[in-house]
């Protein structure tokens, strides 16, 4: 494959040595900042993303183009303010670019944004009424849209999965800007007749689009977006099977995290698929050289839920100190053909009918939205053959506090995971955007006799 | 005993006469948890529909085993409670729903630890608008009525449903007579009291439950009004099974007369219409009724809702309410404090409780102030 970036990962690798464990540095935050919640958010997240990416080595700044893709994305499209429509991420942006319009997802400019203007935006919510016990990614979104910094959407989609936050903050951003909005309503379980619900009202879905817009479906376009989606899903599943070899051919928690952002937001772009054929030819010559990422793998962890995201030192101390490698990211798109892969005609000609119910199937299947929408046993199943398949020494719950559907499941997968697997799992409390919660400090003194206890079992 | 008396006793008991008394004499008792599970269905097939309670749980200690207190509202925990603690055993089965996150991870808790002998659940549609979704919602109707007849081992007919529709539809008719005596100026029943009321038809029979609203609006024509009242109280939100918010309103001097409440007007505010497809006219009916605020699309019919009772009711002021932790109501207090400026009464901040918990004072505190406000 022709290389078209600099450097590439497994060079990195090759020419430094195995890190000697050295003091991690946490971050640190300065919530008594006064910040000015008026200012362009979106030039303001670019920024602090392109920032971010330029303290890392210039071999691993690839890594986080999906993050500038997502940004520069939305940027661009407040050039055609007509054309903005908000969706949760689980709705497709496919049928947003089949009809030629631009996907805006709030939900991604809060997992951009710096950590204290999270904190900021969240608290103004607050006092805007907004509830407390709100999901940060949402009541920060809603924080900024009262803030007015937040562009009015020319129309607005929403799925009713994958929880209540969800269905709230749909509503709200519909009154508060006073746009209809267009609900898909998710069913419960996974029977045929509940993928043809959803893609049913796909269809009803491009009839609110053409209303409101102006603009008709093209179906070429539709289709090679929705076809764009497969590769990068057929792509994500390749390399999700070439992290069962051992080493994790996967260098680190940072590419779990691009993942899952590129495959929320960014599908359906050529942009995506170019960048996953990257991070595949990476991941494929390290596990031919049978080489794992900075630090020696010594234990499998699997986070079955999220992980907080203001910190990636957490992860660094991890691999450091224990060498616990992160394999499995729920939210790294372990969801999407868990147990099957779905046989695609290849010459993909199929007819609109056909592609909403690809986009149906993607769409209750997003990742962590499927085990939260339906039955407990969505979450125990997938998670114990996330588990298995990968052959993950301990699991993490890292459960966001507002979270109120997997947070009643996390008890009950534990003790499947002991009971089936002999794999236990760590629950602690947390904000996965906002440190004021539980700090890095706090996460990591919880997990510390977790993963010593790990280490003992394993004879390490 | 007169019958308010009686229904207030049934409404602070799970296990109330009127189940116990139903069991003995060898009937079988099928609880649910959202008023959007149609009583009508469970009727018909002979069977007493109880809205599950969170009543007199005592704490949650065994239920916070499974569910999380730091973000799963105490209702659905206390219902949990009570499961763990053999106080719903006498139930035949129960009935989940996608009500919010809250009510249906303890259902499939409930089940999935404690087992049910019969055990259903219904996927509500999140929406009002739409041929699809009434047809989603009659077809999972249909799979909940075919449920009960093979387990329960009989058949539910046309005439039965249309019989147990009707019964209801006589419940609903006698309810609003009642709470149509909170228009007048004097009325003669509290906020609490036609609560209770309500609360206790919950978990009576039909038959027995119209019964005892008759006799009740026939004993309150000769009750003494109420003249003395500060101010006349609208309560929006709240989903608990308890008096707590009324009394307080009502201890200190104003008046509960309307609401905006799953134990409250929407369960009972709108008729079953009957057509020819009666299992579709259930669908129809319950779908579009006064709609809760898990339902995404209804916020403008909610505000409409709440605009009405302001007029109907002559309402002095609105109080928010709601569960710790719930975000649906939690976001409707947020959607109506956008449109304040559209309603002729104050709106006061949101008084979150946590349901079964004694932290009166600052809710008291809170309302007093409110009053105060009104009377300003």
């Amino acid at each position: 494959m022709e290389k078209d970036y600099p450097g590439n990962l497994l060079e990195f690798m090759e020419e430094r040595k195995m890190a000697e464990q050295t003091e991690i540095q946490f971050r640190k935050f300065d919530f008594s900042k006064k910040l000015d919640l008026s200012m362009d958010v979106l030039r303001n997240v670019r920024n602090n993303v392109k920032e971010r990416i330029s303290q890392q080595d210039e071999s691993l700044r690839w890594i986080f183009e999906p993050y500038v893709d997502l940004i520069q994305g939305m940027i661009d499209g407040l050039k055609t303010p007509e054309k903005l429509i908000i969706h949760n991420f689980t709705v497709n942006p496919d049928i947003i670019f089949g009809m030629d319009l631009i996907p805006f997802s709030p939900e991604a400019v809060t997992f951009l944004s710096p950590a204290e203007y999270i904190m900021a935006y969240k608290d103004y919510s607050f006092t805007g009424n907004v509830p407390d016990h709100m999901c940060s990614f949402l009541s920060t979104a809603l924080g900024m849209a009262l803030s007015n910094v937040l562009p009015k959407p020319r129309g607005i989609v929403y799925a009713s999965h994958p929880c209540d936050n969800g269905r709230a903050f749909g509503q709200a951003l519909s009154e508060y800007y006073g746009v209809k909005s267009f609900i898909i309503d998710s069913p419960y379980d996974d029977s045929k007749r509940a993928y043809d619900y959803v893609a049913s009202q796909i269809k009803e879905l491009v009839q609110y689009l053409e209303e409101i817009s102006g603009e008709k479906l093209n179906i070429d376009k539709l289709r090679e977006a929705v076809k764009r989606s497969d590769e990068a899903h057929e792509l994500v599943y390749q390399i999700n099977n070439l992290k069962k070899k051992k080493p994790c051919p996967l260098a680190s928690a940072m590419i779990l995290r691009a993942l899952s952002i590129a495959m929320y937001n960014n599908l359906g772009t050529e942009n995506t698929v170019k960048w996953l054929e990257k991070v595949l030819e990476d991941t494929k010559q390290r596990a031919d050289k049978g080489i794992g990422g900075k630090y020696e793998e010594k234990m499998r962890i699997a986070w079955i839920y999220t992980f907080p995201t203001f910190d990636p030192a957490i992860f660094q101390w991890m691999e450091a100190k224990f060498g616990a490698i992160s394999v499995i990211f729920q939210g790294a798109d372990h969801t999407y053909w868990p147990l099957y892969k779905p046989i695609r005609k290849p010459n993909y000609d199929y007819n609109f009918d056909e592609l909403c119910e690809i986009m149906a199937e993607r769409s209750l299947n997003t990742p962590m939205a499927r085990q939260a929408r339906g039955h407990l046993d969505f979450f125990i199943r997938d998670t114990v053959h996330w588990c298995k398949e990968w052959d993950i020494d301990a699991a993490i719950f890292s459960g966001h506090i507002q979270c109120k559907a997997n947070w009643s499941a996390a008890q009950l997968v534990k003790e499947v995971l002991m009971d089936e697997l002999d794999v236990p799992t760590c629950i602690y409390e947390v904000d996965v955007i906002d440190p004021r919660v539980a700090s890095a400090e706090k996460l990591v003194g919880i997990m510390e006799p977790f993963l010593e206890m790990v280490a003992e079992k394993k004879g390490l | 005993m007169g019958a308010l008396e009686q229904l207030v006793e049934l409404s602070s008991i799970n296990f109330n006469s009127a189940v116990k008394s139903w069991k003995e004499s060898g009937n079988r008792v099928v609880g649910y948890w959202c008023s959007y599970i149609p009583s009508e269905i469970v009727h018909a097939a002979d069977l007493l529909p109880y809205k599950l309670r969170g009543l007199n749980a005592g704490g949650t200690s065994k239920a916070d085993v499974y569910m999380a207190p730091c973000c799963n509202c105490t209702w659905s925990r206390s219902i949990l409670e009570l499961a763990y603690k053999g106080d719903y055993d006498f139930l035949d089965g129960v009935v989940g729903t996608n009500q919010c996150d809250h009510g249906r991870r303890a259902h499939e808790l409930w089940v999935r630890k404690l087992g049910a002998p019969f055990d259903h659940f219904i996927a509500v549609p999140h929406k009002l608008e739409g041929q699809l979704v009434l047809d989603w919602f009659r077809k999972e109707l249909l799979d909940f009525k075919n449920h009960l007849e093979a387990h329960f081992h009989l058949l539910i007919t046309s005439d039965a449903l249309l019989d147990s529709i009707q019964l209801y539809n006589d419940n609903r008719s006698l309810l609003k007579r009642l709470h149509d005596l909170q228009k007048e100026k004097h009325p003669v029943i509290t906020g609490a009291e036609l609560q209770k009321v309500i609360i206790a038809g919950a978990s009576v029979p039909a038959q027995q439950y119209n019964e005892l609203l008759n006799t009740l609006l026939a004993d309150l024509s000769k009750k003494k009004s109420i003249t003395d009242y500060r101010a006349r109280i609208m309560i929006c939100g709240w989903c608990g099974d308890d008096t707590t918010l009324q009394n307080i309103v009502e201890d200190l001097g104003a008046i509960v007369v309307a609401d905006n409440s799953c134990f409250g007007t929407r369960d009972y505010w709108d008729q079953v219409q009957i057509d020819e497809d009666p299992l579709g006219s259930i669908a129809k009916t319950y779908l579009l009724r006064a709609p809760c605020s898990r339902m995404m699309d209804a916020f403008p019919k909610r505000l409409q809702y709440i605009k009405r009772m302001i007029d109907e009711y002559h309402v002095d002021g609105i109080i928010l309410s709601r569960n710790q932790f719930c975000d649906l109501m939690g976001i409707d207090d947020f959607m109506l404090k956008l449109h304040t400026h559209e309603l002729s009464v104050p709106v006061s901040s949101p008084m979150v409780q946590n349901y079964g918990s004694q932290d009166v004072g600052r809710l008291r505190t809170r309302c007093e102030a409110f009053i105060e406000q009104i009377e300003q």
